[in-house]
């Protein structure tokens, strides 16, 4: 501290001069406490009003919130669950109905011609003659056999005769009375 | 009632006992105006009054000291006592009847509202109240290197300001 300095700090002492607190000084200070103390409280009974409303808003507002939180439904099946179809029928009721028996035609079409159709080859029921015929004879016979070649019923892709045998036996039943 | 009858008498106590101290602190860290001295240590008394039950006991003239010198560091901001800065302070008063210290102090108390307020209130609490540093940075709420800064450039202009009334040594 340099003697300025020392200065400066004097003046600054000698130069205060008594101030006594006066009755006045005294009355206006317990007004200020009181004004402070009606503001304090004013203050506070505003947070007070502004946290009630903020509470009451937020207890409206809850139940809309809570029941927007709960879950809408039941959690979707996998489609490989055997009860898919009846569970929504009604939002596709033009698109399961075309599909599912396309895909079923397509699926079972090949193993029904494979193995339950009738044999290209047949054999007669009494076993007196097996004829093997050509693919294309066979095709022919098959789409339109003839309408009462015999009284047993055959089946419909079997001709076991050639066509000269199937007209003279057809004649011959027909001649038959008994 | 009787705590409240006894809080009342021990800050009575307090505020007849310091009154000139601190409405002489107020008045130097606001640059003389008596008016606006006396606001400032009535708002700092009252905010005592509402703490005094708890630093009673412990340091209420700090507590003064800090709210004092942060509302007058404040004062800049709010100018509701219009302060008016001037270039030149203004001449002595006419020599009469008014003694030396009394022109002393007038032209301390130029000088000092010549100051922007943080270094007036920072060259106040580091000289008058002969306060470290560090309780200098305290009381403004500011660091230390700031505080330090506030006070070393308020002397140099108060040295320019008072250069005529206190003579260089040497």
């Amino acid at each position: 501290m340099d003697h300025f300095e020392r200065e400066l700090a004097r003046m600054m002492r000698d130069s205060q001069e008594h101030a006594p607190f006066e009755s006045q000084h005294q009355v206006r200070l317990r007004d200020g406490v009181r004004a402070r103390r009606r503001a304090r409280a004013a203050r506070r009974a505003v947070g007070s009003v502004l946290a009630v409303a903020g509470l009451g808003i937020g207890l409206f507002l809850l139940p809309r919130d809570h029941g927007r939180d709960q879950p809408q439904g039941p959690v979707p099946r996998p489609m490989t669950s055997p009860s898919y179809p009846y569970t929504t029928p009604s939002p596709t009721p033009d698109v399961s109905p075309s599909e599912t028996p396309s895909s079923t035609a397509t699926n079972t079409a090949g193993p029904d011609e494979e193995t339950s159709g009738p044999p290209p080859s047949a054999t007669s029921t009494d076993g007196s003659a097996t004829v093997t015929p050509d693919p294309t004879t066979t095709t022919t016979k098959a789409v339109t056999p003839p309408p009462s070649a015999t009284n047993r019923p055959s089946p419909p892709v079997s001709p076991t005769t050639t066509p000269s045998t199937v007209e003279s036996s057809a004649l011959e039943g027909s001649a038959d009375p008994g | 009632m009787r705590m409240e009858q006894a809080r009342a008498d021990g800050f009575d106590g307090f505020v007849a006992a310091r009154w000139s101290a601190l409405f002489h602190l107020a008045r130097l860290l606001v640059g003389g105006d008596r008016h606006r001295a006396e606001d400032l240590l009535q708002e700092a008394l009252v905010k005592l009054w509402f703490v005094w039950p708890k630093i009673a006991d412990e340091a209420p003239e700090a507590y003064v000291r800090t709210v004092l010198a942060r509302a007058a560091a404040r004062s800049a901001r709010r100018r509701w006592w219009g302060e008016n800065p001037v270039a030149q302070v203004p001449e002595r008063p006419e020599d009469g009847d008014v003694s030396a210290s009394v022109v002393e102090r007038s032209r301390l108390e130029a000088a000092l509202a010549q100051l922007p307020p943080r270094q007036r209130a920072a060259v106040v609490l580091r000289y008058y109240q002969d306060l470290p540093e560090k309780q200098v940075a305290e009381a403004l709420g500011c660091p230390v290197g700031t505080a330090r800064s506030h006070a070393s450039r308020g002397v140099a202009r108060l040295r320019r300001l008072l250069a005529d009334v206190i003579e260089p040594v040497g």
